[in-house]
């Protein structure tokens, strides 16, 4: 595991990076301490059309449909000058309430991928149910199909190759999973992200990010 | 010598390979789309009594084997029967089996011009074969007025032609009978095929849609023939099989991609203080189309990337 700071190894149970001293505290100070409320699918930039959105839509509820543990979410809006891309995706895990996602799937079991068309950068962040699952050069590679639309500005059809590599990259790693759960099983913690108080709404939880006040149209669509 | 070879020779044609084309002749009694062969009139045959021809065809034959002269008898009888009676199980098509012999011929009014029309006219349908014993290439067949309409002339006697070649490698005239008997059977499914593609089909249509099917079948008939007797059957045993596995792998391929997957639930301890997440992901920069995927592989903080 990697600090998303430093991007350091980091101990598996660690509470702060080891080496930068990063936590969820640093986050929420940079992004806001509040749960957000957003869609699975929260288009802040507006780099989708319509009908992009609905593909990427049926796009994302194929996977969640054939994954029945799993949701996708794509968060697209501009980081600014901080370009923290890595610490904005592992904050929204954690403090996004994705009000179009069943409650029984928890943050745990998403996949996030935000997109900064400012910065130029798209990063992929998945939740604690895929860590011994998804490597770091998986997301990667499902990032890298969009990387030639995503020159060009195509973001949907960029979005819609990723979606179809994580697919087949996830039926190839249950199924690996599968055969051989004996290799992923961990019994050396804690169970985290039980989900506790995840699904709680905030009816003001908009305001305390600077970053996603711009996501309220989306919420409200 | 050698004119005796020539004889030998031309004598050896007309008996065996000729007599298919020259000794056919078709008989102006029959009804519609009829193809049946008479005796050569150049040698001796004894007409078939009128008595005799009324058994024949008075009345519509209760049994598929229609032998009133016993020239068929006992245990061959009785196979000859049971072949019949498994085709009409099978097939939607009756087949009837008129036995003469083969020192016999019908006379030029011996069938009533509408015996098929009179007896096969409604009900299931109906080929009738008149076949001469030890004679095969002298057989002749009427359908029933319904199939007359599907079936041409023209593949009538092809029919017939593929069943005599079968039977005339068999040597004697019960083994030949029986052979015929099967081959044509087995060739009554291509006229059910017929009726069937001509009944789906425009009645302007159908006259000028039969050509190309009968190309596909003899195409068909043709390839098997390519496959040597003793392989035929282990042949067609393993194209069935591999079109089963073909059918079993879409399927199991079609399921397999409609499956609902599950990932194994693990427990795992949360880090940095995140409850969902804690892992890094990967980021990708697509500013500069000279920074390529490949290049930004190794993961570095942002800090670096921006530098």
């Amino acid at each position: 595991m990697k600090c998303p700071r430093c991007v350091q190894q980091i101990h598996r149970a660690a509470a702060s990076c080891p080496h930068c001293g990063f936590s969820i505290a640093d986050a929420d100070e940079l992004f806001g301490n509040r749960e957000i409320k957003l869609r699975r699918l929260t288009d802040s930039t507006g780099i989708f059309r319509r009908h992009e959105r609905d593909f990427l839509e049926e796009a994302m509820e194929r996977i969640s449909h054939r994954f029945p543990q799993i949701f996708i979410a794509i968060y697209t809006g501009s980081l600014g000058e901080s370009g923290h891309l890595r610490q904005f995706g592992f904050w929204l895990l954690n403090r996004g309430v994705f009000e179009d996602v069943s409650v029984e799937k928890p943050n745990e079991n998403g996949i996030l991928i935000v997109i900064d068309p400012d910065s130029k950068a798209a990063g992929m962040t998945h939740g604690y149910l895929l860590d011994s699952h998804l490597q770091e050069r998986d997301s990667f590679d499902c990032l890298s199909r969009a990387h030639a639309y995503w020159l060009e500005g195509r973001y949907a059809d960029g979005a819609l190759r990723s979606l179809r590599a994580l697919e087949q990259l996830l039926v190839k790693r249950c199924r690996q999973a599968r055969r051989g759960s004996g290799e992923y099983q961990r019994n050396d913690g804690n169970p985290a992200g039980s989900g506790e108080g995840v699904k709680a709404w905030s009816e003001s939880d908009m305001d305390s990010s600077p970053l996603l006040r711009d996501v309220e149209p989306e919420v409200k669509g | 010598m050698k004119y005796l070879r020539t004889v030998w020779l031309l004598a050896m044609n007309a008996a065996y390979a000729l007599p298919v084309e020259n000794t056919r002749q078709d008989h102006e009694g029959v009804g519609e789309g009829a193809a049946i062969t008479q005796p050569a009139s150049s040698q001796v045959y004894s007409e078939i009594e009128p008595a005799l021809i009324d058994k024949y065809f008075a009345k519509k034959p209760s049994q598929y084997l229609v032998d009133p002269q016993a020239l068929i008898t006992g245990q061959q009888r009785k196979t000859i029967e049971k072949l019949l009676s498994n085709h009409a199980a099978d097939s939607t098509i009756d087949l009837y089996l008129f036995v003469f012999g083969g020192d016999q011929q019908l006379p030029a009014d011996g069938k009533n011009r509408d015996f098929m029309a009179r007896h096969f006219a409604n009900g299931k349908p109906a080929v009738v074969l008149y076949y001469y014993l030890g004679m095969p290439a002298w057989t002749g067949l009427d359908l029933s007025p319904g199939m007359s309409k599907s079936v041409s002339a023209s593949e009538q006697e092809r029919f017939l032609q593929g069943s005599l070649v079968r039977a005339m490698r068999e040597n004697g005239s019960f083994e030949q009978l029986a052979e015929y008997l099967m081959q044509f059977s087995v060739r009554t499914y291509w006229m059910e095929r017929m009726m069937d593609e001509a009944s789906a089909k425009p009645v302007d249509q159908t006259s000028e849609m039969e050509p190309p099917d009968l190309q596909n079948v003899e195409k068909e008939e043709d390839l098997l023939e390519l496959i040597p007797d003793q392989f035929r059957e282990p042949a067609l045993m393993a194209a069935g099989g591999l079109g089963s596995l073909a059918v079993l792998s879409a399927l199991v391929l079609w399921l397999r991609s409609r499956a609902r997957l599950k990932f194994p639930e693990s427990e795992i301890e949360a880090r940095l203080g995140g409850p969902h997440a804690a892992g890094i992901g990967a980021v990708v920069n697509f500013a500069s189309p000279d920074v390529s995927p490949a290049l930004q592989r190794k993961q570095i903080p942002e800090y670096l990337r921006r530098v």
